[in-house]
């Protein structure tokens, strides 16, 4: 209890430091004021947004991320191990398991591009059904001889392996850049899954998709290169069916100052340089990174979900907040 | 909805969001626990017509309610959740409002159970004598309190070892203890109990190890509706009665001048207490 007060008061203390250095208006509860005046549009302008630490007019934004995802494509998931040090993989796969999803739900994968989050999504469907045939717990705590020595001798009935409704489950995979789809396309192939799984392309602001007609809507590192960020959790509110979830996986603002200085250091030094020498190029991964700055941290993006109407929003930090998930309900 | 907020707002309801999140966990978890919303029955989004608002509470309660019904077949599982959600006409997924699982089922089952023990205490205790001293705790109330508790287990008897299980984990552990502190407390008090010395605490210890013990008990119990358990906890409620008196009679022992009474006997018998000679 006592290790909890003093890092709550450290934490606070933090927060008020960096209050006074940065801050011009302080309220009393110390507004947080970065430094980064062009986080978010100037109010009163909507032309203009960023694109890495430039100022770009939106349709030039949209047209400028197309171009950097069709030059990145073929090289995404090599350049991804290389940039994170497979950490993306764990962070994936612990996404994926923080759904949990049952059988028959139908995810739909935003910005989904290459596939990672919906080959994710159908190993673990697949392996649900072998789990569900697997050992039950006993019924009766009663004559202990009697209970299975080995996993394969189960004996009592395992309650409906199959479910009635039949595994209905699907994802479609939805990406506005049609080379990244073509690479998600070849790997499943790859991977033998080719079941269950449609590939789309459309606008994340736009989503060619009816009212409520998912269950789950993942994006995974692909929001902050959306232009308008509220419109596209607005459209993710739109298509959920009630009941339904949202969870983003992106990057986001590290709060502890060591890794900060550590993570600051990898990302604008070995990044780019890593960029040019496995894709050849050096811009895009200059944008990469700039982008992951310029989007708006945890609480503030939480906001932006509430703000689009969903529920019981919650925020957890991956690696110290190198990357975050961010889960709400349509209620 | 289309507005984006200013700045200042934003950062400023972020920082106060973030104050009330260090200070009361509670607020890191969701960030907003009391919003009124649409219950599921009305999906239209015309808002001439009458709307009924649920809270999230009550939402979260009617899930787990009605995933309580699978449990027999799921067990206490994020499966039984997730049926329950379907149920209430929600997608699977839903599960995810309940981040602990089978725990937050099974903490919800048990609150709903000293919920109604407490109620059902509450009308008892008005109808019996209230002049009681508090070195006697009722002896029937106390068995009928315990058995009445613990009949509410039987529909989900064959899970309950897993339930058992489950409030070993570090998430549930604590919500465990304080539901269990609770339901002693409550049948501590409706049954007599008004110490203000150090029985409060030893008492309650004791009725903790008497429940604790019937509930291992019932789970492996295969008599015709429970017999033996009933037996035992007659047993260990005798064994609490005599032990609360071995405990006066031990108190009247302790004190100084009883051990210098013993020290002088001591003394004379060894002959070495020459005070007289």
């Amino acid at each position: 209890m006592a290790a909890t007060m003093s890092f709550t008061r450290r934490a606070i203390s933090q927060v008020f430091t960096s209050n006074f250095v940065h801050c011009k208006r302080c309220l009393a509860l110390g507004v947080r004021f970065t430094s980064n005046e062009s986080k978010f549009n100037p109010p009163g302008n909507d032309e203009s947004t960023h694109f890495g630490y430039e100022n770009v007019s939106k349709e030039e934004k949209t047209k400028r991320v197309h171009e950097v995802f069709t030059k990145v494509a073929e090289k995404y998931d090599v350049m991804n191990d290389a940039m994170s040090l497979g950490i993306h993989r764990i962070w994936k796969d612990y996404f994926m398991q923080k759904l949990t999803p049952m059988p028959g739900t139908k995810l739909l994968d935003v910005a989904g591009g290459t596939g990672d989050i919906a080959f994710r999504f159908l190993e673990y469907m697949k392996y649900q059904d072998s789990l569900e045939l697997s050992w039950q717990i006993p019924k009766k705590i009663k004559n202990l001889e009697s209970w299975p020595q080995n996993p394969s001798e189960a004996e009592g009935d395992t309650s409906s392996s199959s479910d009635e409704e039949g595994d209905g489950h699907h994802v479609t995979v939805c990406d506005i850049n049609k080379n990244m789809l073509e690479v998600g396309q070849k790997r499943a192939g790859q991977r033998g899954l080719t079941e269950g799984i449609s590939w789309v392309e459309g606008n994340a602001e736009e989503l060619p998709f009816d009212s409520e007609s998912m269950d789950a809507y993942t994006i995974a590192f692909g929001i902050r290169n959306v232009t308008r960020v509220q419109k596209a959790l607005d459209e993710a509110y739109r298509v959920l069916k009630p009941g339904g979830r949202f969870m983003c996986l992106e990057f986001s603002e590290v709060k502890n100052p060591l890794v900060k200085n550590a993570y600051d250091l990898y990302s604008f030094q070995v990044i780019p340089a890593l960029g040019q020498i496995l894709a050849g190029d050096w811009n895009s991964y200059q944008y990469l990174i700039e982008s992951i700055r310029k989007f708006p941290p945890q609480e503030e993006f939480a906001y932006m979900i509430e703000e689009a109407g969903f529920a019981c929003v919650t925020v957890e930090n991956l690696s110290g907040g190198i990357a975050a998930i961010h889960s709400g309900f349509k209620l | 909805m289309a507005h984006i907020p200013r700045m200042e707002t934003v950062t400023a309801l972020a920082s106060i969001r973030k104050l009330l999140a260090s200070y009361y966990p509670c607020f890191s978890r969701s960030l907003s626990t009391s919003r009124p919303f649409l219950s599921e029955s009305d999906h239209s989004h015309d808002k001439h017509e009458e709307e009924e608002m649920v809270t999230e509470e009550e939402l979260k309660s009617s899930i787990l309610d009605s995933a309580l019904n699978f449990v027999p077949s799921h067990g206490w599982s994020v499966k039984a959740i997730a049926k329950g959600a379907q149920q209430h006409g929600y997608p699977g997924v839903t599960h995810g409002l309940f981040p602990r699982g089978g725990g937050d089922l099974m903490h919800h089952f048990v609150r709903q159970c000293n919920n109604d023990i407490s109620k059902h205490l509450e009308g008892l205790s008005k109808d019996t004598d209230k002049s009681r001293n508090s070195s006697e705790l009722s002896p029937s109330i106390l068995r009928d309190a315990f058995q009445m508790r613990l009949r509410m287990l039987v529909p989900y008897m064959d899970h309950w070892p897993q339930a058992m299980a489950l409030t070993a984990l570090p998430t549930n552990i604590q919500e465990h203890f304080t539901n269990l502190y609770k339901l002693i407390d409550d049948i501590c008090y409706h049954s007599g109990d008004r110490s203000v010395d150090f029985s409060w605490y030893t008492r309650r210890l004791a009725l903790l190890g008497v429940y604790k013990s019937c509930e291992l008990h019932i789970v492996q119990d295969g008599s015709h509706d429970y017999q033996e358990t009933w037996d035992f906890l007659d047993r260990r409620l005798d064994d609490f009665t005599t032990a609360g008196k071995v405990k006066e009679d031990i108190d009247r022992f302790t004190n100084p001048e009883f051990f210098s009474a013993v020290y002088t006997v001591g003394r004379n018998i060894l002959g070495v207490n020459d005070q007289r000679r």
